[in-house]
């Protein structure tokens, strides 16, 4: 009876307003959002480059501060605002989602650090294990990543726990691309850098305000080299490689250059 | 006939070569800085069909004026005064005998007739005028032939047309390299090297020579295009010519006198042009109307009476006062969605190299050849683009559009 008269003094009497009031405030913070999250990446495509990009990261901090504020105004409707109620209420829903939800919390908790840190933004490129592709959504639980092949995939948040996050370009419309070019030993190397130079110079892609380089790396079977270079917009990444490597192939073969090969492996052999 | 020549042949102000660092774009007027974000607000707001996509529709309010009338009011932009302005500012190196840098480069914004006037001072100085090899001959990679015209060009040669000398291609940059090398190296004679402002802003990022010391030809604010306006127009001893603005009724220029108040409408010219005066007196042309009942000008023929019998509301009109309307000074061009990128390779393409062949572009773009003459002849009916001695290059109208779509999604643009 003491330990009811415990909890009874910890709520407080919830009348008809209360409700209706607690009612608005849920809806008004759920039309909020969703207004939200449909207009601000609406206004985003109207833009380019950092402009969208700083539209698009806005969300998930604005989807928060509202849940925040809609959480911070029903609470002390339901809970007499006392020091000793709230620490007894808070400790007591933390101990039973600590154990029941303890994975979606350390996603929801990393969502939140992932934000504050901004280790991903909405438009950002990221490897995060195997799978490569486009922040579309920063979500209160998992991360939402367009792929190039089109796959949308859902990462927990708490990967970011112990899992590296690789950001190609971290909240600038641009990001360096990478060609290789795996080149037989027998070659001028000179010859090869001045010409995959200037097959990235004459890309029409390319962006002048960051620097071309052609990295050439000696491997046991030829010489392995990268053009890196920056396209205009991230979004053309793939066609600017793919421009590089089908320029840079033809490039290597006018100048009679012979490209690496693995050897074939007959049947017999393997047999 | 007694009309009055007013061109600027006596003020030598009008017409200047400067540095390229010393090159002034005019500044927009707030008001059209204002209209400028309004409409690239509604650009934003407003679904806009794609332009590429959509049917074609043109209309006129008012009726244009005659190639006779035009003739008259905007004739076609002579050269001459600023092949006077380009010779007074190479005047002491051209008398050097021994001159430092040996070459000279010229670099002008598009649809500036810099190849006319380096013609011209090439005949007026006895200079040999060099011909660029053809798209084959850059991508082939043999030059011998070219250079063995350059050895006997001494000692004075001209290139009025840098642009003409290289493809961007892997192969397409070997000969403007080296003739830049040499020339920067002081390898080569007195010579003078024309360059568009686009393809030379390409050149300086690709070629390993330092290109510095080009001049060019200074931007035309709203002073100097109002004052060029009144020097084109012909008009007899004591008549009067208002170009009036057909929205509010503003008198934009009296010839002779010139503006009465503000130049706001010159002034947007101008910034939109970004002291382009070749772009500048086209819009200018494109932009003239008349009424259909004003009679043509002719010698001594009074308009105010037909302008009292319409009860105009202007002021008095005088015995001789001809008015000419000016609409949409600047009509919006229609330009491809942002979104379509091969648009805006084509376009950039065209701007680099100051025009180029439906088979040049072949060589320079990643797309289908079907796409690329898709491309071209729809954007030729959107007012885009024009063919011009069997290139495609945009239109005069169409530059100052083209550049900010091409500088708003980041692509090189020119230094102007």
């Amino acid at each position: 009876m003491e330990e009811g008269g415990k909890i009874t003094s910890i709520l407080r009497p919830v009348g008809t307003a209360d409700l209706i009031e607690i009612a608005a405030v849920v809806i008004v913070s759920i039309i909020l959002i969703t207004v939200l999250q449909r207009l601000v990446p609406w206004l985003a495509e109207r833009f380019t480059g950092k402009k969208r990009l700083v539209l698009l990261s806005s969300v998930p901090v604005a989807r928060l501060l509202i849940i925040l504020w809609a959480v911070l105004w029903i609470l002390p409707l339901l809970v007499e605002p006392s020091l000793q109620n709230m620490v007894v209420v808070l400790g007591s829903v933390g101990l039973a989602i600590g154990f029941a939800l303890k994975d979606y919390v350390s996603s929801l908790i990393a969502g939140v650090v992932a934000v504050g840190e901004q280790n991903y933004r909405n438009g950002d490129w990221v490897r995060i294990g195997d799978v490569y592709g486009e922040v579309r959504h920063v979500g209160m639980r998992t991360l939402e990543i367009v792929t190039p092949d089109d796959d949308r995939v859902l990462i927990p948040h708490l990967q970011l726990w112990n899992q590296p996050i690789h950001n190609a370009n971290n909240g600038d419309a641009r990001l360096q691309c990478i060609a290789d070019f795996f080149v037989h030993p027998d070659h001028d190397g000179h010859a090869v850098c001045r010409v995959l130079e200037d097959v990235a110079l004459t890309s029409p892609y390319l962006y002048f305000d960051e620097p071309v380089a052609v990295v050439a790396q000696e491997k046991p079977w030829g010489t392995h080299y990268r053009i890196r270079a920056y396209p205009v917009d991230s979004t053309q990444q793939f066609r600017f490689v793919t421009d590089l490597t089908i320029r840079g192939r033809a490039a290597l073969q006018t100048l009679g250059v012979q490209f690496a090969v693995v050897p074939g492996i007959s049947a017999g052999e393997l047999a | 006939m007694g009309s009055i020549d007013q061109e600027q042949k006596k003020d030598p102000v009008l017409w200047e070569f400067v540095p390229m660092a010393k090159y002034q774009v005019p500044s927009a007027p707030a008001q059209g800085v204002v209209r400028d974000y309004w409409q690239g607000i509604k650009r934003f707001f407003l679904r806009q069909e794609d332009p590429l996509s959509a049917p074609l529709h043109r209309e006129r309010e008012l009726h244009g004026l005659s190639e006779i009338q035009l003739a008259h009011l905007v004739p076609r932009l002579h050269w001459d005064h600023a092949l006077a302005a380009l010779t007074d500012s190479l005047h002491d190196w051209l008398v050097d005998t021994d001159p430092v840098p040996a070459v000279q480069f010229v670099v002008t914004p598009p649809h500036v007739d810099r190849a006319a006037m380096l013609v011209s001072l090439a005949d007026q100085h006895r200079a040999h005028l060099l011909q660029p090899p053809g798209v084959t001959s850059i991508l082939g990679g043999d030059f011998s032939g070219w250079w063995s015209a350059m050895d006997d060009a001494s000692p004075f040669w001209v290139i009025p047309d840098l642009e003409r000398y290289f493809l961007r291609h892997a192969s397409g940059l070997d000969l403007v390299r080296e003739l830049l090398n040499r020339a920067t190296s002081g390898e080569l004679s007195r010579g003078l090297i024309g360059c568009d402002s686009w393809s030379w802003s390409y050149l300086r990022r690709v070629c390993r020579a330092p290109l510095y010391g080009a001049i060019t030809l200074q931007a035309f604010d709203a002073d100097r295009l109002e004052r060029l306006f009144c020097g084109m127009a012909e008009v007899h001893q004591g008549d009067r010519i208002c170009f009036v603005n057909a929205e509010n009724g503003h008198n934009i220029i009296t010839v002779p006198e010139g503006s009465e108040g503000s130049r706001v409408e010159l002034q947007h010219l101008a910034a939109h042009c970004r002291g382009n005066v070749a772009t500048a007196v086209t819009y200018w042309r494109e932009s003239l109307r008349s009424t259909q009942d004003e009679p043509e000008p002719a010698s001594g023929e009074p308009a105010h009476s037909t302008a009292q019998s319409r009860g105009d509301k202007k002021s008095p009109v005088s015995h001789h006062e001809q008015q000419i309307w000016v609409t949409s000074l600047l009509p919006q061009q229609p330009l491809p969605s942002g979104k379509d990128e091969q648009a805006l390779l084509l376009l950039h393409s065209l701007m680099l190299h100051g025009g180029l062949s439906t088979e040049a572009l072949d060589v320079v773009l990643p797309f289908s050849f079907n796409r690329l003459q898709a491309l071209t002849e729809r954007m030729k009916q959107m007012g885009l683009l024009e063919s011009f001695d069997g290139r495609w290059q945009v239109r005069a109208l169409a530059c100052a559009a083209v550049r900010d779509l091409l500088a708003s999604h980041n692509y090189l643009v020119d230094d102007f």
